[in-house]
């Protein structure tokens, strides 16, 4: 009898000490574990902050910020004109042979700043319908791609330069390869264009970028950093030659 | 020497932007254009130029034409010939498109005094020339402003940078980093709670 409640006073005090073992490690990892998950999210965040921001902010901005997202929508506040401008409709003469038809007189509907302009897909690639403004400033690159105003108007002879964000809207641009069709529509035009070469070349060549006399080019560009995204001093750069012009039938009021 | 070069190439497209004073005859676009071409203008500030005037070419005179095309010519002769000659005994209008660069990048080459004399031709035709430092390329973001049919209404033209920054603005997305920030301090927030919670039980 008396051993039996030596043995169970024994058990008891052994129980207490293993209860009171269990507790402190339950405190310790109920307690330190979530503090211990919150310092590897931090040491994450620091890790992160080491690097250059402009490394990382394209990153951030496809996290954070939903209007880097590829969309079709073009709706958009201008703050390069008013509202109620007119359309600035004119009359031009061009003809070469990759016109569809045999007239030489065409409507072109000039863009304004900051106006959407076209259209521009490139199905083998998984770009479409991205849509194309009329300048190349960073509040119109946000939007879409950016159409270069010192490049020649979409469906005039000549060197036709686009250029978009390499995490956005062109993102896919490394993926076009040599054959590919893009075609760029406007409202008054549609350009049917094949891939002929892509090139590496450094932001102060211009070389890409300026007019082609006489030679219907399409030149898209982003920036190029050694397939990451972020600021780079290069450009990735699609050169198309046209194949084929086809121009739209243009109401205008006389 | 990349701020002079991006500066003269701006300048003078985008004076000839603001200049862009020209009656609606092809034949004066025509002109104009060559004008710029003659005064050493690289070509693609060229094309800027010629895509302006024959968007708006209903906007301007002959008379303004005119004195565009002299401004032009003058402009050619007083900042760029000294430096085309110094460098390539060349004119201004034999200039190739390299050498057009690099009479931009000499330091004797008067930006300001291009800068000067185009934004007063725009003044003289009726466009408004800005010229302002840049706050996300090299150098000048230059715009030409047209009245629309009444003053409220300016239409804006900035002069696009050839090559274009297209791995999104260098500067620091605040909006990005306010986000984190606070998601941060909810993480902890809520953790602190858990381990109290955690520790009661």
């Amino acid at each position: 009898m008396s051993d039996r409640r030596s043995d169970n006073k024994h058990r008891s005090s052994r129980h207490r000490e293993h209860s009171s073992t269990n507790k402190v490690l339950r405190t310790l990892t109920f307690v330190l574990t979530p503090f211990l998950v919150l310092f590897v999210v931090c040491g994450i965040f620091l890790l992160a902050l080491i690097k250059p921001l402009s490394t990382a902010k394209p990153y951030l901005d496809m996290v954070f910020d939903g209007s880097s997202v590829q969309t079709s929508g073009d709706s958009q506040v201008n703050i390069y004109h008013a509202d109620d401008v007119d359309l600035n409709i004119k009359e031009i003469d061009v003809q070469s042979e990759k016109d569809s038809d045999d007239d030489y007189k065409h409507y072109i509907i000039y863009p304004y700043y900051g106006d959407r302009y076209g259209t521009l897909n490139i199905e083998n690639a998984g770009m479409t319908d991205i849509p194309v403004y009329c300048g190349t400033r960073s509040d119109v690159l946000e939007r879409g791609a950016g159409w270069y105003n010192g490049s020649v108007f979409i469906g005039k002879v000549g060197n036709v330069v686009i250029a978009g964000h390499n995490h956005t809207y062109f993102f896919l641009l490394p993926q076009v390869k040599k054959g590919d069709i893009v075609t760029l529509e406007t409202d008054y035009c549609k350009l049917t264009y094949v891939v002929t070469e892509t090139v590496i070349f450094k932001e102060t060549d211009l070389t890409y970028i300026r007019p082609t006399e006489g030679k219907d080019r399409l030149t898209l560009y982003t920036c190029w950093n050694n397939g990451r995204l972020g600021m780079s001093t290069q450009r990735l750069g699609v050169l198309c030659d046209l194949t084929k012009r086809e121009w739209k039938k243009v109401e205008v009021e006389k | 020497m990349k701020i002079k070069k991006i500066l003269s190439a701006a300048a003078l497209s985008v004076a000839m932007a603001a200049t862009m004073a020209v009656s609606a005859s092809a034949a004066t676009v025509n002109d104009t254009v060559d004008a710029a071409k003659k005064a050493g203008v690289q070509s693609h500030n060229v094309q800027q130029l010629s895509n302006f005037l024959e968007a708006y070419s209903d906007h301007f005179t002959a008379a303004q034409y005119d004195t565009m095309v002299a401004t032009l010519q003058e402009t050619g002769d007083k900042y760029v010939a000294p430096i085309a000659d110094k460098l390539f005994q060349k004119a201004p209008a034999d200039l190739t498109e390299d050498e057009r660069v690099a009479v931009g990048r000499d330091p004797e080459f008067d930006e300001k005094g291009v800068i000067d004399s185009l934004v007063a031709l725009g003044d003289k035709v009726g466009v408004k020339v800005t010229v302002t430092k840049s706050t996300e390329n090299i150098g000048y973001d230059v715009s030409a402003v047209i009245p629309g049919g009444d003053d409220s209404k300016p239409i804006v033209n900035p002069a696009d940078n050839p090559v274009s920054p297209t791995g999104d603005a260098a500067n620091i997305n605040a909006a990005a980093a306010v986000v984190a920030g606070i998601a941060i301090l909810f993480a902890g927030a809520g953790i602190v709670v858990v381990a109290r919670k955690n520790k009661e039980n």
